[in-house]
């Protein structure tokens, strides 16, 4: 494996960013207009003047509200249907159904739909739900799946009640899966949220202001806010990560 | 008092292939027995039936409504808790006094909020054991329970455990595959040869 640990990682993932920065430098001196891909510094200088403005942050605030409230939802639900289909298996079949197809509807498709049926601001929160949901139901339900014979057996000799045995021994055996139900989920809570965003527009809203510099041919602009949501939703993995490892 | 534990022609088939075949016998109340063979002869499966994890042909009596107390041939405490904590999961409340006794039985006081994986092979084993003496069921069943433990600690701690037996009259089934053990600490041994018993 090539695993580095320490500082040695640091510098070289730093050595990474950097190099890649060069490529976008690069790579926008070549096109040579501004608003098609502004170099990484006027990016930057962009950033800069949006952080400044309170409207910035209280956008950041409430796409990343939305984030979460999409996802704490999707896990929690996740949760509840990988229970339950682990005791019944009809709920097993009944979810297997949406969580299967939820999986290969465009992101697209479940955004306009939601518009039609949902008033605008809570269309995000629901489209983030919705993508996540399957990820997370899935993953618990294999970790509840995989719990070994053995500890059922452990259970049952020493006559572990039902309750106690879900929550002392089948829900620690499944912790890897659920955490890697719930990484797997950031991004696409990020990603969906904010598309969501662009296409209902919420006044107050990351989406929304990506879509404006888009129609402005503000260039730096969208690629300000664009790199915005990319730390932001990096942070929101990170904290996430941290709160897991409590686990 | 309850009765003896009758097995009666009991058989089992894994997937086609015969493991016990039509047998027959009695474990009595309030005795030590071990249950001796080499491996792969069946004597977890038998084990298993008596504790109602496996099905078989034939009848087994005595059993029912008891409260069994058993380390399985694996340890299996579970990683994401203390030893403490693994014996207070079977316990329930209440019983802190069961436990530190338990402990302290099996030379692992210091160890109480390790976790199973910051343990040797034979502290898991007398953790295993731990949880099953402080648990206090009716009846002991333990699969190769002295396994991994080295001779000094083993004499020890068996001696130890089968004087309380003899003392309080407990009903213990034991696998060993070590005649010496089973004739120092069982008051009846039954060997189970090719599909039967002696
Ligand atoms: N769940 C199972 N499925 C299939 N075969 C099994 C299973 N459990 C045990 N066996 C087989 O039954 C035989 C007896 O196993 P076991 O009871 O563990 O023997 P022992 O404890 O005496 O070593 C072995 O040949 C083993 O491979
Ligand atoms: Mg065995």
């Amino acid at each position: 494996m090539n695993q580095p640990t320490g500082e040695k990682r640091i510098g070289k993932k730093l050595a990474a960013v950097l190099l890649w920065l060069v490529f976008w430098q690069l790579g926008s001196m070549a096109f040579g207009r501004s608003f098609v891909l502004p170099s990484p510094v006027f990016t930057c200088k962009a950033l800069l003047q949006l952080m400044a403005q309170p409207l910035f942050w209280r956008s950041c605030g409430i796409t990343l509200l939305r984030v979460a409230a999409g996802l704490a939802l999707a896990s929690l639900l996740g949760f509840l249907g990988a229970w339950a289909a682990a005791i019944s298996s009809w709920m097993r079949e009944i979810l297997s159904v949406p969580a299967s197809v939820i999986k290969s509807v465009p992101v697209m498709s479940v955004i306009l739909i939601a518009l039609l049926c949902l008033s605008g601001s809570i269309v995000p929160t629901f489209v983030c739900f919705l993508m996540c949901f399957p990820v997370m139901y899935t993953n618990i339900l294999q970790g509840f799946d995989s719990v070994p014979a053995e500890y059922r057996e452990l259970a049952q000799v020493y006559r572990i009640s039902d309750a106690k045995y879900f929550g002392r021994i089948m829900v620690p055996a499944s912790m890897g899966y659920i955490r890697a139900g719930l990484l797997l989920s950031c991004g696409l809570a990020w990603k969906s949220t904010v598309a969501a965003e662009v296409l209902s527009s919420p006044r107050v809203s990351m989406g929304y202001h990506l879509l404006s510099a888009k129609m402005y041919l503000d260039g730096p602009s969208l690629f300000a806010w664009t790199v915005g949501i990319v730390l932001l939703s990096m942070l929101f993995e990170k904290a996430v990560r941290l709160a897991l490892r409590r686990w | 008092m309850r009765g003896d534990i009758v097995l009666e022609g009991v058989s089992k088939t894994y997937e086609g292939k015969p493991v016990l075949r039509d047998l027959s016998l009695r474990f009595e109340e309030g005795k030590v027995t071990a249950i001796m063979g080499p491996s792969g002869l069946g004597k977890t499966t038998l084990l298993k039936i008596l504790l109602g994890l496996e099905s078989c042909e034939g009848s087994v009596t005595g059993m029912e409504g008891r409260r069994p107390a058993v380390v399985f041939q694996e340890s299996r405490l579970l990683p994401w808790l203390s030893l403490k904590q693994n014996l207070e999961l079977v316990c329930g409340p209440g019983k802190d006094r069961e436990i530190a006794d338990a402990l302290a039985l099996m030379e692992l006081t210091d160890a109480a909020d390790k976790k199973p994986a910051e343990l040797s092979g034979g502290m898991q084993r007398r953790g295993a054991l731990a949880r099953a003496i402080a648990y206090g069921g009716d009846i002991l069943v333990l699969d190769e329970p002295f396994t991994g433990l080295d001779e000094d600690l083993k004499e020890r701690i068996a001696g130890k455990l089968s004087r309380q037996w003899r003392e309080s009259g407990q009903t213990v089934l034991f696998v060993t595959h070590d005649s010496t053990e089973a004739k120092a600490y069982a008051d009846t041994i039954v060997k189970l040869n090719e599909g039967g018993s002696l």
